[in-house]
């Protein structure tokens, strides 16, 4: 007798709450079943009708703007492949750790022999060799103990993932993950050097921003908390550099203009982002970028990526940490 | 079947950080936190903290998140009910007045008199909860308020299904008796 009370009851209730019934109309029809249902039934109804209350939207548009940000500081705070590693570190003994170190090193170098290391070097991601390329460079960067060359080496892993993205089209996903990867590598740059307290960081990454201004924009918006000053200045030292360089050429400045014709767009971007103010991301803003004639968009595996950056200072750091 | 499918893919998504998935879970929760903890605490800007940390702590448990028939509302509120706790147990409930929430507490999406009428009607709700039990107050906020069934409510406070519907019982009948008389003195004044 009591559960079938009780199923009434909860026909009654979703039947109120979703308007097919009034609670007199409820009343009306199983009022008599038990004393205790009526007075239970209007009391639970004038609980669904005030659950009408709602948070203040300002209040709650805030709130959510502050979890996403924290969102985005854990995600980078456990990046997929540094969760894995820090995880790892943990757990395992440094002995141990330095063995597993070299035991990567001594087969990465084995496999890296003949046309591998060529494929491997030339490899972008979707590759089958690409991972083979990123393992070498973590261990690089791995068994490299000056701080300052570590710096120089995340720096030059930042290069190497902009020249792979430069033969992708910005809707790519290969292209959103490089962007990601190279702020990635940027912060660890600046977190191994000391980032804006460090000359030598700034500098390196100044002329990175005179090359890839438009790219570092770009990687600006997926940069992790940590990187984005040093970003922003070495980007607006590049805006700032252009002004003086286009205001002392006067009509001469037109030459730039056709080089990057979004550049006052990106300007004011960069000037906005450094004022705090929240701007949509330039890649849903901007049209697409011109195309660089030495660095196609589509994937050309046969075709080296751009040289003399990354792999050449891979070698001289080879030397330098022999 | 295929919200509850989408449901776990959101969250496990959010489980790694994805900032799109944590969103999609903050807009379909929100609301629903809050309005539980609006109901315990008995005041909007405390309700909306509680709502907010609900959120933060949410992400920082989620890793640990396994679907064992829980469902993900039920988390969340399990959550807002141990912030809840602290809320009782530090000394900032005592600086907060039920009564002079009401002209806090307007609605803004109503008419000025509508929102009077029904954040008096709220008020009135409220201090009829607040004479509960602890365990009957749970129940009823999450069955009623919430809009949760007895298996829901039942998962989010530990507790058989028997339990829950017994609680409610004794809930109701208290709530009819409590909010009768707050309707007889509000009339005789």
């Amino acid at each position: 007798m009591r559960r079938g009370v009780d199923e009434i009851f909860d026909e009654c209730i979703k039947a109120i709450r979703n308007n097919e019934k009034t609670v007199e109309k409820c009343l009306g029809e199983y009022g008599e079943i038990d004393p205790e249902f009526g007075p239970m039934l209007m009391a639970a109804a004038r609980l669904i009708k005030s659950a009408d209350v709602a948070p203040n939207m300002e209040r709650k548009q805030q709130a959510r703007a502050k979890l996403l940000e924290s969102v985005e500081r854990k995600q980078w705070e456990s990046g997929v492949g540094r969760k894995a590693q820090k995880g790892h570190a943990v757990k395992t003994p440094r002995w141990r750790a330095v063995l597993l170190r070299a035991g990567v090193v001594a087969v990465a170098i084995a496999v890296l022999s003949g046309t591998t290391v060529a494929l491997a070097r030339e490899s972008l991601p979707g590759s089958p060799f690409y991972p083979v390329k990123i393992a070498v460079e973590k261990a690089r960067i791995g068994l490299t103990i000056d701080k300052g060359k570590k710096s120089k080496l995340y720096l030059n892993a930042a290069q190497e993932r902009i020249s792979e993205l430069k033969r992708f089209k910005q809707n790519d996903v290969h292209y959103q993950y490089l962007l990601r990867a190279t702020a990635e590598d940027i912060a660890l740059a600046g977190g191994v050097s000391g980032g804006s307290h460090n000359r030598e960081f700034e500098e390196s990454l100044d002329d990175m921003a005179q090359k890839n201004r438009e790219v570092l924009e770009d990687v600006l918006e997926k940069a992790p908390p940590s990187a984005k000053p040093a970003l922003q200045r070495a980007l607006t030292n590049v805006t700032r550099d252009k002004g003086k360089k286009k205001d002392s050429n006067g009509d001469n400045g037109a030459e730039d203009n056709n080089k990057e014709p979004n550049s006052g767009n990106k300007s004011e971007e960069i000037k906005k982002v450094n004022s705090g103010e929240r701007t949509p991301s330039p890649s849903k803003v901007m049209p697409p970028k011109t195309p660089e004639p030495s660095t196609p968009k589509t994937p050309e595996p046969s075709e080296p990526s751009e040289p003399g950056n990354y792999w050449q200072n891979k070698h001289e750091n080879d030397g330098s940490e022999n | 079947m295929d919200d509850i499918v989408n449901l776990k893919n959101i969250v496990e998504r959010a489980k790694n950080y994805d900032s799109e998935a944590f969103g999609q879970l903050y807009d379909m929760y929100f609301d629903k936190v809050f309005r539980y903890a609006y109901y315990r605490v008995g005041n909007r800007h405390e309700a909306e903290d509680i709502a907010e940390q609900v959120f933060l702590k949410a992400l920082e448990s989620i890793p640990g998140f396994e679907w064992r028939g829980i469902p993900f509302s039920a988390w969340l509120l399990r959550i807002a009910s141990n912030l809840v706790i602290d809320y009782y147990r530090s000394n900032k409930y005592k600086t907060v007045d039920i009564e002079e929430e009401t002209n806090l507490a307007l609605d803004d999406s109503h008419d000025p008199e509508y929102s009077a009428i029904r954040e008096f009607d709220r008020k009135e709700v409220i201090k009829a909860i607040m004479s509960l039990t602890e365990d009957q107050q749970q129940v009823i906020i999450m069955r009623f308020i919430a809009d949760m069934t007895n298996e829901e409510v039942a998962n989010a406070i530990d507790k058989n299904v028997g339990a829950v519907k017994a609680l409610q019982h004794r809930a109701l009948g208290s709530l009819s008796r409590v909010l009768g008389e707050i309707y007889n003195e509000t009339r005789s004044r």
